[in-house]
């Protein structure tokens, strides 16, 4: 269940997530084979995850040629090469997909080179794109359809963009895309002014209710400055600052620190001439912090930073050293990242609230974990033009399910409007059977930030179970345990109260792909849009229904990966397929975390899949340890654990 | 200072009413006089000051303390002496003298430096401060026992009171460097300030006397001296160090 939305902006998200309205573009894949994969539904998408182990060799050889000639035609176009930041003679490439001088909206892929030679690639390729690239609308009229659909203006004074727009059911878009300030991209059909898809820059924390008993009571060091008169929550000890801003409860300052002036009005950029964010740092008059939310925020924001620095050699958000903020006492019942061009200098911000009568949200875990957002989003985009996707796939479901009173088959409409969707809309099928959908990417995005929270904790707290120990839970230091990983389905679901069991039973996290929560969905015909429904096939076989589909359900399913993370580190035997994991041991646990993280910030393509994903982690292992490694051991074997 | 001056005026009051004596005697014989002058110098060992140490704060530390420690090497040093002494009779004398002892020291610093992101992550800093002089001078009053030992050797203990003006450098802080993340530290340098007192204390020692020339000879002597001076330090007031030391010399004598 969510609490009313306290915030402007927030109050679109708890709207769009009450209303169960999720809208994607991307490719229904039913299933991904090892190395190259056809999607069994929609638009003509082809996955690579190529190697150059011996098995793999000619599939890589046959794919470099492949990327050669489409280089040579324009359909693939080299970004500007980066230099591995931890393996010497490594070069990562990323080439972005083109069509007739136009990129395809998560086309691509990223290569990997040792001396020249060819490694690896992982990526996305769409095929069969037949679209003319001369739009209809001009630029303007394509922002006034933006406008009109967001309510308000654009987010900077860049003008639209066009990019080809794979549709989720079949068939491709030119649109015109730009951020707007309602913190959300907007895809306008380039020839009919339609708005054809919508991407949320808001990547959210899961929403939480309730429970708490404040804050731990421990003391936090805080680097502060000194203005003579005051002290500032203005870190300059660090290689690059971290400032914490106070949105003192007050939605348009928050509002305002994030989203920045508005462009209708004003002639200045963003970065140029936004709201002051030094006026908003957080005070204290005598360095003795009492406010809660920035000492802890500012201490932890801090802590991460110095993760990131020290273990993984990334400096600051976005490894350039540039300023981090975060802004603390958000009247929100939640914490999020919001991505660029969003934020006091428009490089994106993490955002804290607090649990209602309670706890500020900004435990060491979930202030990494935000953060974390941010550098997944530059560090995917700043290599391949894209920040990592939400990416839709789907599967094949049962013919038919009940919900206790009705049976229903493929062919079935809504007879019931509301959060369910429109009374008509048809539930989503082929062939016959329902689909079941899941957004692959953002589970995964969701599955590193909780990665790093693990990795934060064990680097600054001693191993243990309780507060302030080092362990694989998410927000236990403020009595909120949101999700597990050594254990995840012993975490339940949120449950929907009002319905008896089977449908309202309680569900716990997945552990493994085989056991991912996977989504019924509506289809909006005339909009060529689908929506989730809270209703969902936990194994392939088990029906329930949720209270809401719980942002895409990525949280939920964020644990398929990060539970693989937790067993590559301290070994087990799987809860639900029985295999054994040789784990490398706390003691060494640095090795996966690094594993882990250069697997994301190095390797991995825009738009990706668990199957994907687990190729770029193996890849990443391989890398830094070698096959015969115990950690790529681990990684392997945990992988397979949980289904990859 | 004051003790110092006291122990001059004692001196040159002595030697006033002495050399009248001296020149009554020496008028009535073409003896060697009872006055002898000696000149020498030679080493000096002392006791170092004991270990001493503080907290202290900075505002990068938050709410913890750093903390130091200063262990003393001590040493020997170069001493000069000028004495001067009047024979009251053939087995007693007394006499006075002026000595300087000046070296300079090394001293062992571990310092103890508080992380400015996290509590109880200490970072250990070590090294050795030098240059640090200590400065003796001091003026000393005996009784002289003679012991003859052939016609040009002559044996001689003597003791007597000392004043001592006592300085000494000591570590009242640390200087340190270090840079992000913090772990680890490097001593910079040592803060010293400047210490002195004026304790008395005693003196004890015995000479060997060899006369080549009918007033002239060379002496070996040493000599035992010892007093307690307080010192402030970082750690507040009073640290008790120990002055004085044992001083082996050589001096060329005069009697007249």
């Amino acid at each position: 269940m969510l609490l009313a939305p306290c915030s402007g902006f927030a109050q679109e998200v708890h709207k769009r997530e009450a209303a169960a309205a999720v809208l994607f573009s991307l490719a229904l894949l039913a299933a991904i084979a090892p190395g190259e994969a056809q999607a069994q539904a929609g638009p003509s998408v082809r996955e690579f995850a190529v190697t150059s182990e011996p098995d793999a060799i000619f599939d890589l050889v046959r794919l470099e040629a492949r990327i050669s000639e489409l280089e040579r035609d324009g359909a693939l176009r080299l970004l500007p090469s980066r230099v591995d930041r931890h393996l010497p003679g490594r070069v990562q490439q990323s080439l972005r997909q083109i069509h007739r001088g136009v990129p395809v909206y998560g086309g691509g892929v990223v290569r990997q080179l040792r001396d020249g030679v060819t490694l690896s690639v992982f990526g996305s390729l769409h095929e069969d794109i037949d679209l003319d690239v001369t739009p209809r609308l001009s630029p303007a009229e394509a922002l006034a359809a933006m406008r009109e659909a967001a309510g308000t203006g654009p987010a900077t004074g860049e003008p639209p963009t066009l990019v080809v727009l794979p549709m989720p059911l079949g068939g491709y878009v030119l649109a015109w895309r730009a951020m707007m300030r309602d913190i959300k991209e907007y895809f306008v059909d380039a020839g009919t002014g339609e708005v054809a898809y919508v991407r949320d820059a808001m990547r959210n924390n899961e929403a939480v209710v309730g429970v708490g008993r404040g804050v731990t009571g421990a003391l936090q060091k805080l680097s502060v400055s000194s203005t003579g008169e005051r002290f500032e929550a203005y870190d300059r000890l660090r290689p690059a600052e971290t400032v914490t801003l106070d949105g003192q409860s007050d939605v348009e300052v928050v509002g305002a620190l994030i989203i920045g002036p508005d462009l209708e009005f004003e002639t200045c950029t963003i970065a140029g001439c936004g709201v002051e964010w030094r006026q908003h740092v957080a005070t204290d008059p005598d360095n003795w912090w009492e406010d809660e939310a920035v000492a802890d925020g500012h201490a932890h924001l801090g802590l991460v930073y110095d993760y990131l620095y020290e273990r993984q050699a990334w400096n600051g958000m976005n490894n350039t050293g540039s300023r981090v903020f975060s802004i603390v006492n958000m009247d929100d019942l939640n914490a999020f990242w919001i991505s660029a061009p969003f934020g006091p200098e428009a490089r994106g911000v993490v955002a804290f609230g607090s649990l209602p009568f309670g706890a500020p949200l900004v435990t060491l875990d979930i202030v990494a974990h935000e953060l974390m957002h941010g550098v997944t989003f530059h560090s995917v985009r700043d290599r391949t033009g894209e920040p990592l996707l939400d990416s839709h796939t789907g599967v094949l479901g049962p013919e038919s399910f009940s919900d206790g009173l009705f049976e229903y088959r493929c062919g079935v409409r809504l007879s019931r409007g509301g959060s369910l969707g429109r009374v008509g809309d048809p539930i989503v099928c082929r062939n016959g059977r329902f689909v079941l959908l899941w957004n692959e990417g953002g589970a995964i995005n969701e599955a590193f930030s909780d990665i790093l929270g693990f990795s934060v904790e064990a680097f600054v707290h001693p191993p243990g179970a309780g507060k302030l120990r080092a362990d694989y839970l998410s927000g236990e230091d403020i009595d909120l345990i949101v999700r597990r990983s050594d254990e995840p389905a012993s975490i339940g679901l949120p449950v929907r109260d009002d319905l008896p069991p089977p449908f309202g039973k309680a569900v716990g996290y997945p552990d493994s792909i085989d056991n991912a929560v996977r989504f019924f969905a509506i289809e909006i015909e005339e909009e060529d849009r689908i929506l989730y429904l809270p209703l969902v096939m936990i194994d392939g076989r088990q029906f329930s229904v949720r209270s809401d589909i719980g942002y895409d359900g990525v949280h939920w399913n964020s644990t398929i990966l990060s539970h693989a993370f937790y067993l590559a580190v301290e070994g087990g035997t799987h809860a639900s397929s029985g295999r054994e994991v040789e784990g490398v041991g706390s003691g060494n646990r640095d090795r996966i975390e690094r594993i882990f993280f250069r697997a994301m910030t190095e390797l991995m393509p825009a738009r990706t899949t668990f199957s994907l994903t687990a190729a770029v982690l193996r890849q990443s292992a391989r890398d830094l340890h070698g096959d015969g490694s115990p950690a790529f051991r681990a990684v392997d074997q945990a992988l397979a654990a949980v289904g990859l | 200072m004051n003790v110092l001056r006291h122990g001059l005026r004692f001196v040159a009051a002595a030697s006033i009413i002495l050399s009248a004596g001296a020149s009554a005697a020496q008028a009535e014989s073409a003896q060697p006089g009872r006055w002898f002058l000696t000149v020498g110098g030679g080493l000096q060992s002392t006791s170092e000051p004991a270990s001493h140490g503080a907290t202290f704060e900075d505002p990068l530390f938050g709410s913890e303390a750093g903390e130091w420690t200063a262990d003393y090497g001590g040493g020997r040093g170069e001493a000069f002496e000028l004495s001067l002494g009047f024979r009251l009779a053939p087995r007693w004398g007394v006499g006075a003298s002026v000595s300087r002892l000046s070296f300079s020291e090394e001293v062992e610093v571990t310092g103890r430096i508080p992380h400015p992101f996290r509590f109880d992550r200490m970072s250990v800093v070590e090294g050795v401060g030098s240059g640090l002089s200590r400065d003796e001078t001091t003026v000393s009053a005996h009784l002289m026992w003679f012991i003859p030992a052939g016609r040009k050797v002559e044996f001689a203990l003597f003791a007597g009171p000392t004043f001592y003006e006592a300085e000494q450098d000591l570590v009242s802080g640390i200087g340190f460097d270090r840079s992000y993340p913090y772990d680890a530290a490097d001593l910079r340098g040592v803060e010293r300030s400047r210490q002195s007192d004026s304790p008395v204390g005693y003196n004890l020692g015995g000479e060997l006397a060899w006369y080549f020339g009918r007033r002239t000879g060379v002496v070996a002597a040493a000599r035992y001296s010892r007093s307690t001076a307080h010192f402030e330090t970082a750690e507040g007031c009073c640290k008790p160090v120990d002055v004085g030391g044992l001083q082996t010399s050589l001096g060329l004598r005069v009697r007249f």
